[in-house]
This record gives C-alpha cells, sequence and structure tokens, in this order.
C-alpha cells in the first residue's frame, strides 16, 4: 500500500490488502486440497499404490486440522487488523471534522471590539441605574463569548493534532501489515506434497500466528506511543477545557443575575443622557 | 428623528445586536453538535488516557453553555426592546411585562 493521506484512503488500501491476504490464502488452499486430490486418485503417478495411506492420513490432517486451523487464524488476523483501524486508535477524519467545526465556533462567535463600539454611542445615549447594569451584564456576556471562543480555538488546535497523530500511526500501520502477510503466505508454500501435509507442525504455524499477533501487538507499542502523548500534553490540555481552567471559567455560562434583569427591566431605572 | 427617538434606536439596535449573537450561538451549537459526547472517535487507548472523558465533558458542556449564551441573549434583546417600546410613546402596547423576561432567564 502505497502513503496514505486520509483515513478513508488508508481503511481502502488497508481493506485491499485485506482482500489480496485472503485471495492468497484461498490460493493456497486450493492448490494444497488439489494436490492432495490429485494424490488420492493416482493423478500423480506412483504416488497412490505406495502411498495410499500416507495420502488419506494427509487428508484427514488437512481435512480435520490445518484447514480449520487456516480458517481460525485467518479469521484471527481480519478481526485484530480490522479491530486496530476501527477501534484501537480513533477515527481521524471524524476529528478533523471536529477542528473544523470548532475553528468555524471560534470565528463565528467573537468579534473583538463590536460591543466597545457599540457601547461608545450607549454611553452617550443612556445612564442611570439600568443603564449601568445593562452594561455590566453586556461586559460579561461579552467577555463570555470571547472566553468560549478561546476553548473553540484550543479544541480545534487539540483535535486537528490528534487526528494528525493518529494518522501517521495508520501509515505504521500500513507498512507493517504488509510484513505479517507475506510471513503467513510463506507458511503454506512449503506443503508441496502429501509428507510435508503429514509432517507440517501446526506448533510452528501456531508460533507463526503468535508472531503475527505480535506483530499486532508492536502496533499496538506504536499506538502506545501516540497514548503516551495523549496521557501528557493532551490528556492534560483536554483535562483544563474539561474542567474550565482553561476558555470558560468552570464551562459555566454566566447567566443574567436576577437583580441585575429587575432593573433592566423597570422602565423607571433607564435615564436618557446628555 | 426627535433626540428620544435616537435614543430609543440606540436601544433597538444593541437589542439586535444580542439577537445576533443569539442566533450565532444556536448555529455554533448546530456546528458542534456531531462533536458532543463523540471522545471515542479518539480511539480506545486515547480513551484510556482520559482523552474521551475529558473531551465528552468539554463538548457537552460548550453545548449547555451554548444553549445558556441564547436563552441570556434573548433575555437581553427582549428587555431592551421592551425598554425601547416603554419609552417609544407609538409602540406603548408591546412593551413587554416584567414577569414575562424574568420567565426568559
Amino acid at each position: 500500500m502505497s502513503d496514505v493521506s486520509t483515513y478513508e484512503e488508508l481503511c481502502r488500501g488497508i481493506e485491499d490488502d485485506l482482500g489480496t491476504f485472503i485471495d492468497q490464502i484461498n490460493e493456497q488452499i486450493h492448490r494444497i486440497a488439489s494436490m492432495l486430490n490429485d494424490a488420492a486418485s493416482g493423478f500423480v503417478a506412483g504416488v497412490v499404490d505406495i502411498f495410499s495411506d500416507k495420502v488419506d492420513d494427509a487428508i484427514d490432517r488437512w481435512n480435520n486440522e490445518i484447514h480449520p486451523w487456516i480458517i481460525d487464524t485467518v479469521d484471527q488476523v481480519l478481526t485484530n487488523v480490522r479491530d486496530a483501524l476501527g477501534d484501537l486508535a480513533g477515527r481521524p477524519l471524524s476529528l478533523i471534522d471536529y477542528a473544523n467545526a470548532f475553528s468555524d465556533v471560534k470565528a463565528r462567535i467573537y468579534v473583538p471590539g463590536d460591543l466597545n463600539q457599540k457601547m461608545a454611542i450607549f454611553n452617550h445615549d443612556w445612564q442611570g441605574y439600568a443603564a449601568e447594569n445593562y452594561k455590566a451584564v453586556a461586559t460579561t456576556e461579552d467577555t463570555a463569548f470571547l472566553n468560549l471562543s478561546v476553548a473553540m480555538d484550543a479544541g480545534s488546535t487539540l483535535a486537528m493534532a490528534a487526528a494528525n497523530r493518529i494518522l501517521t500511526l495508520w501509515r505504521n500501520l500500513a507498512k507493517e501489515f504488509l510484513g505479517w502477510v507475506g510471513d503467513l503466505i510463506g507458511c503454506f508454500e512449503k506443503a508441496t506434497e502429501a509428507d510435508s501435509i503429514i509432517s507440517f507442525e501446526l506448533p510452528a504455524a501456531f508460533d507463526l500466528a503468535q508472531a503475527i499477533w505480535n506483530n499486532v501487538v508492536d502496533v499496538a507499542d506504536i499506538i502506545t506511543a501516540f497514548l503516551v502523548e495523549q496521557n501528557t500534553t493532551a490528556a492534560i490540555a483536554w483535562k483544563q477545557l474539561a474542567n474550565g481552567s482553561r476558555g470558560l471559567p468552570q464551562n459555566r455560562w454566566p447567566m443574567v443575575e436576577e437583580a441585575n434583569s429587575d432593573v433592566m427591566n423597570d422602565p423607571g431605572n433607564w435615564t436618557p443622557g446628555g | 428623528m426627535s433626540s428620544m427617538q435616537v435614543k430609543v434606536e440606540t436601544l433597538r439596535a444593541h437589542a439586535s445586536l444580542w439577537e445576533s449573537h443569539a442566533s450565532d450561538a444556536q448555529e455554533a451549537a448546530g456546528l458542534i453538535a456531531p462533536a458532543v459526547g463523540r471522545g471515542s472517535d479518539f480511539g480506545w487507548l486515547a480513551g484510556e488516557a482520559g482523552v474521551e472523558e475529558s473531551f465528552n465533558a468539554w463538548t457537552e458542556a460548550m453545548d449547555q453553555a451554548l444553549a445558556d449564551a441564547q436563552k441570556c441573549c434573548r433575555y437581553i434583546a427582549a428587555a431592551l426592546t421592551s425598554t425601547a417600546n416603554d419609552f417609544d410613546t407609538t409602540d406603548q402596547a408591546v412593551a413587554t411585562d416584567m414577569a414575562t423576561l424574568d420567565e426568559m432567564i
């Protein structure tokens, strides 16, 4: 699989590789089954008379042990790879969408100086108790919009950084995957006659399955490097946003106080200015 | 336009500003909605680091904050409009009473 730049490309590339892997495995299964059938039917000259018991044993072993093991192992590989793809390290494309949404909100929600300019005229036109209360409420709300836009900016940066890290991680996964496929296919290419089926060592094959699993674990190690970053800088930064120590204080929008609203709602408290 | 009418228009301009903020907050809520509670998209391992939990807590808080922001801005806009209507002798009938305004926040 070539380099990928998006999650979709990566998923598509690995699914293509998985498809090739399944085709190659099926090819080996058919080749071995044909080889055993040919041996049993005497198509291979001399084999059936001399080694008929051996061929029967090989067919039994193939049907009862090796073929089910191949199917099970392939299923494990596919499951592991798909689990890694889908759940282990996230969905960066979605994170990019979220990062863009946070960035859009940041740009939309707060315009610096907007209220200040309007307040210059207001201060000339209105004075008194209600006007002072309105100014206090307006400043509080305006500051909250500023804080919320700061939080959105931080959220956008963090989500985009995580998405980029995950995409990098997927590129590494794609490279690793190519190695596993070759190992498993190579195991069966050695089975060229009944003898090799009978002597085919499942423990060795299981070792190979273990090696493949270890490769998945290696990928998990790569992911762990990502996790370390998530655990340190990213986790702390997200926690700061989550507990409201960064961005909107306490993550609570400042509601208009009852006392302020009562003053503002009484027309007698509004005094026209000069 | 009399001097008083100009001042009343200033109140209406501010009411319009807060209505606009309320609309922006509403639109913002729509923009972030797909992200709210989607911390699992950081992946299982990042979830183990606490990122999922923090992301969910933050996005849910932002969702609530934007809902509260809409409420506050609409209230301020209504209060200013009501005051403007009260001062605008031609439009006394549409001044909003205090009880109605109180119910908005």
